[in-house]
C-alpha cells in the first residue's frame, strides 16, 4: 500500500530541475564588487536620495576626538539653514565636502577654511584640490564643473562616466581629469593660468592617471578590473615611460597585494611619498579587508619607508535571516586624503544598537612617526560621506 | 580548487533533490525556482564559512526551509488569497496516481508553510523529530505539534489521503 512517503515522492517527480547557480553566482558577484565599491556606491546612493535606505545612520557612538588637526573640525555638524555656493563670489578654500541624508534625496555641503557652510549645487562632489581652492562638483547632465572658490574662474568638462577620475598635484597647480578610463578624453590643467591641454598622445592606453607630480609627472596604475602590476611613471609633456616600477621592486611581502578595491595610491604632501593600501595574505583564511597596511614608497629613491598596520575591517555583528547569515555593516576604513600631520581615512562604524546601520562617521589620522590612529573629527547625523581636499 | 568551483560541485550533486523539495514546498515551478535561486545566493555570500562549518547539507536545508517560511511571510496577503484553490479539474481518464498526486498537492498548497515544512522535512526527507527541530530551529515538542496539527489538516482538507496517511509511519 502506498504511503504518504510515497505520495510525496510521487508528488515531486512533476519538479523540474531548476539550476539556477549561474544566476546565484552572478548576483553574489555583483553584490561583492558593490561591496568593494562602498565609497564610490556611497556617495551614488546619496546622489540618488537612497541613503535613508541603503546607508542609514543611527546613534552615533564611535570614538571621541581626542585631539584636533590642524583645519578640520573636532565636531562636523549639517547647518541646515546654510545658503547655496554662491556662484557670482568666491567663498574662500574648502576645508572638506561631505554628504548628508536631506530627507528625500542625498545632498552635499561645503565646510569653507573659515567654518561657513555652503549647499553644493549638483549631484556630487568630486574632488577639491590639496590647497582646497579648486572644486571640481558633478553635475546632473553627466559633466564636471571645476570652480575658483576664491573667486568666479570655472570650466567645464563633458561627457563624464562612472570611471572618470581626477588627479590633481601636491602644489595645486595642476588637475588631470580623465573623463573615462577606457575610451575618454584626458585633459591636463593649469590650474595657476587656467590652460587646457589634453595628455600626451603617447600615454599608454592600457594605463590610467592615477595621480599627478608638482613636475606634470603621471603616475599610470592599472585599468579598472585589472590586476595591479606596479607602478609607472610617465612624462607629463610626451607620455613617454620614464620609469617602470614592477610589483616586486615596490619592497612589499611575497604575499602581499594591493587589491583594486582599495582605491587608488595617493601622493603625500612632499610630491614624493605614495601612500598605498595593500592586504597580506600570508594567512590564506583572512579577508581582504584583514591584515591590511597602508604602505609608503617613496618615488625618489624606490624604496619602501612607511608601513602602517590598519584595524581589521571586521564584518559586523551576524544575524540569522531567513535561514541564511546576513553581515552587518562592517567596521570599514577608507583613505581619505593625506593631512601635513599624516595620512586620513574615513571610519565609517556600525551602530551600538543596530549593527545593520553605520553609527558613527569619523575621521581618523595616523601620526606619521608612530603609526598611532586617532579620531579627530567626528560627524553627526546625517552626514553619511567626508571628501577632503587633495 | 576555489570557492566558486566548490560551491558549483556541491550544488551540482544536490540541485536535483534541492528542486524537489521546493516543488513539494511552493507547489509551482515559478516560486520553486525563486525558493531555490535565493537560497542558493545566500549558501554561496557565506560559502567558505558554510564549508569550514563541516555540515554545509544542514546549512543548505535550514536555509532553504527558513527561506520558504520567511518568502510566505512576506507575501502573506496574496497567499491568503490563494488559500482555498480552485475546484479540482481532474479528467476522467486521468489515472489514480495522477489524481493522488493532483490531491496531494492542492492539500500541501492549504496547509500553512510550517505545516508543509514539517511534513516535507518528516515524510519525503525523512529526518528524525531532532533532526527537523534543528533545520526549523525550534523544539522537538514543537515539531511533534506541528506534525499533528499537519496531519490533522490533511485529513480534512483532503479526505481521500486520509487512508494514507493512517497507514504512514511516523519515524521517531
Amino acid at each position: 500500500m502506498m504511503s504518504l512517503k510515497d505520495a510525496l515522492v510521487d508528488a515531486a517527480d512533476d519538479a523540474r530541475v531548476y539550476d539556477v547557480t549561474d544566476r546565484a553566482v552572478r548576483v553574489v558577484q555583483r553584490r561583492r564588487t558593490l561591496t568593494r565599491l562602498v565609497p564610490v556606491a556611497a556617495a551614488l546612493l546619496v546622489v540618488a536620495g537612497l541613503v535613508g535606505v541603503a546607508w542609514p545612520l543611527s546613534d552615533g557612538g564611535g570614538q571621541e576626538p581626542s585631539t584636533a588637526a590642524d583645519g578640520l573640525p573636532r565636531q562636523l555638524t549639517l547647518d541646515r539653514s546654510a545658503p547655496v555656493l554662491p556662484e557670482d563670489r568666491g567663498v574662500g578654500p574648502a576645508a572638506l565636502a561631505f554628504a548628508y541624508d536631506d530627507g528625500d534625496q542625498g545632498r552635499w555641503a561645503l565646510l569653507a577654511a573659515d567654518g561657513r557652510q555652503y549647499k553644493v549645487d549638483g549631484l556630487r562632489v568630486d574632488g577639491m584640490s590639496p590647497d582646497g581652492r579648486w572644486l571640481l562638483v558633478l553635475r546632473s547632465e553627466g559633466s564636471w564643473v571645476l570652480r575658483d572658490l576664491t573667486g568666479t574662474a570655472r570650466q567645464e568638462f563633458a561627457g563624464v562616466d562612472t570611471s572618470a577620475g581626477a588627479s590633481w598635484s601636491p602644489d595645486s597647480r595642476r588637475l588631470v581629469v580623465q573623463t573615462s578610463s577606457r575610451s575618454g578624453v584626458t585633459y591636463t590643467v593649469d590650474l595657476t593660468t587656467g590652460a587646457r591641454g589634453t595628455a600626451p598622445p603617447d600615454l599608454p592606453r592600457t594605463a590610467r592617471v592615477c595621480a599627478v607630480r608638482n613636475s606634470g609627472e603621471l603616475l599610470l596604475c592599472p585599468l579598472p578590473e585589472s590586476s595591479f602590476s606596479g607602478l609607472r611613471l610617465a612624462d607629463g609633456t610626451t607620455g613617454r615611460i620614464v620609469r617602470d616600477i614592477p610589483t616586486t621592486d615596490l619592497g612589499l611581502r611575497p604575499t602581499e597585494t594591493v587589491p583594486e578595491s582599495f582605491g587608488a595610491p595617493i601622493l603625500d604632501t612632499d610630491d614624493r611619498t605614495l601612500f598605498m593600501r595593500t592586504h597580506d595574505a600570508a594567512d590564506p583564511g583572512s579577508a581582504v579587508g584583514q591584515n591590511t597596511f597602508l604602505v609608503g614608497f617613496d618615488l625618489e629613491t624606490g624604496r619602501l619607508t612607511h608601513r602602517y598596520p590598519l584595524p581589521d575591517d571586521i564584518p559586523g555583528a551576524q544575524r540569522p535571516a531567513n535561514g541564511g547569515f546576513e553581515h552587518g555593516q562592517p567596521d570599514a576604513r577608507y583613505v581619505l586624503g593625506v593631512h601635513p600631520e599624516g595620512p586620513l581615512l574615513l571610519h565609517l562604524a556600525p551602530s551600538g544598537t543596530d549593527p545593520f546601520h553605520v553609527g558613527s562617521v569619523t575621521i581618523e589620522l595616523i601620526a606619521r612617526d608612530t603609526g598611532t590612529l586617532r579620531t579627530v573629527t567626528r560627524a553627526s547625523a546625517p552626514i553619511g560621506l567626508i571628501r577632503y581636499p587633495g | 580548487m576555489d570557492d566558486e568551483a566548490s560551491f558549483r560541485e556541491f550544488v551540482s550533486a544536490r540541485i536535483g533533490r534541492l528542486s524537489r523539495v521546493a516543488y513539494l514546498l511552493t507547489g509551482e515551478h515559478h516560486a520553486a525556482e525563486d525558493l531555490v535561486q535565493v537560497t542558493l545566493i545566500k549558501v554561496a555570500r557565506h560559502w567558505r564559512r558554510v564549508v569550514q562549518g563541516g555540515t554545509p547539507d544542514a546549512y543548505v536545508r535550514r536555509a532553504l526551509y527558513h527561506e520558504h517560511v520567511s518568502s510566505w511571510r512576506s507575501r502573506r496577503g496574496r497567499e491568503v488569497l490563494a488559500a482555498d484553490p480552485p475546484e479540482r479539474d481532474i479528467g476522467r481518464d486521468e489515472s489514480a496516481d495522477a489524481v493522488r498526486r493532483i490531491v496531494l498537492r492542492d492539500a500541501l498548497a492549504r496547509l500553512a508553510p510550517g505545516h508543509r515544512a514539517v511534513i516535507v522535512l518528516r515524510y519525503f526527507e525523512d529526518l528524525s523529530e531532532a533532526e527537523t527541530a534543528d533545520t526549523l530551529g525550534c523544539s522537538v515538542g514543537s515539531v511533534k505539534s506541528q506534525t499533528h496539527h499537519a496531519l490533522a489538516r490533511l485529513r480534512v482538507v483532503a479526505p481521500e489521503l486520509v487512508e494514507l496517511i493512517e497507514d504512514s509511519e511516523v519515524p521517531a
